[in-house]
């Protein structure tokens, strides 16, 4: 009996707003969008948005840190081996 | 005025078709919006940001679907938008509400939205439902919200929400039986 005092609640509450009427807007919506709509566009900062930025900076600013590091050493890496090859044709060559 | 001359005046940038645009739809997106975001200067800010909304981006409406479905479709995302910054902001505010004194805490989580236009009578109820209603995933509080409070059938639900009306029937079943078992939680615990 008691579950069904309880269905019967839960049945007239989801029933609670079927001749909900519509509310009514501001009257004055119009001039508000208007006022809106002269405004100039402002970026608002939201901190989710700070940390992606700076999560993306840190990316580029390390990318190229490590193609500068990785291409530095390739040259020292050249340099080396051709400066070996020379002394390598000089010692051989004579 | 005639939905085809309406949406070529918006396109000029009529001042008149605006106020005829608001005359018409007005109510219904700010109707809408206050019974999901459940606060009414919260669903003002919102029915204002979907009109420019509008009134800008009228250009690039292709017209697939009606001026109305297309309306309805960007006030459920200003509305969806505004109530995920609401529950970061609070759940952000878990974190300083340690610090505050009991007096400074929040209001506790019971039912409180009285909205405008439920009758006298069913008041308290109504109350209990959007209580339950908030709860819901995102989905099932939209399409519900739809189709109970601005009456729409399930298909121009489904247009609004870009699904298929399978999905519709199914999102408004789940929606009922999770309100259903909310209630016969809160009215067992509420006894």
């Amino acid at each position: 009996m008691k579950s069904q005092d309880l269905h019967t609640k839960i049945e007239q509450t989801l029933q609670s707003i079927d001749h909900i009427e519509r509310a009514a807007a501001n009257p004055f919506l119009l001039t508000r969008v208007l006022e809106k709509m002269k405004k100039p566009v402002r970026i608002i900062l939201r901190p989710k948005l700070i940390w992606q930025v700076a999560a993306s900076l840190l990316l580029v600013l390390g990318l190229n840190i490590g193609i500068g590091w990785y291409s530095s050493n390739k040259k020292t890496n050249k340099v080396q081996s051709s400066e070996n090859g020379y002394f390598t044709n000089h010692i051989y060559n004579y | 005025m005639e939905e085809v001359h309406l949406i070529k005046s918006l396109q000029n940038g009529d001042e008149n078709a605006y106020r005829i645009a608001i005359e018409l739809y007005g109510n219904m997106v700010y109707h809408t919006s206050l019974s999901i975001i459940q606060n009414t200067e919260d669903a003002q800010d919102i029915s204002q940001d979907v009109f420019v909304e509008v009134f800008q981006s009228i250009g690039k409406f292709e017209q697939k679907s009606s001026l109305k479905t297309w309306i309805y479709r960007i006030t459920v995302t200003k509305t969806l938008d505004e109530v995920k910054r609401a529950k970061s902001k609070k759940r952000g505010s878990l974190f300083t509400r340690v610090f505050k004194n009991k007096e400074e805490r929040s209001i506790p989580d019971i039912p409180h939205f009285d909205h405008p236009g439920v009758q006298l009578e069913q008041k308290e109820t109504a109350a209990i439902l959007f209580f339950a209603i908030e709860k819901l995933p995102d989905k099932q509080r939209i399409a519900f919200t739809l189709h109970k409070v601005e009456q729409l059938s399930y298909q121009e639900i489904a247009d609004i929400m870009k699904l298929s009306l399978s999905s519709v029937e199914s999102l408004l079943f789940r929606a009922k039986k999770n309100l259903q078992l909310l209630l016969e939680t809160y009215y067992t615990e509420n006894k």
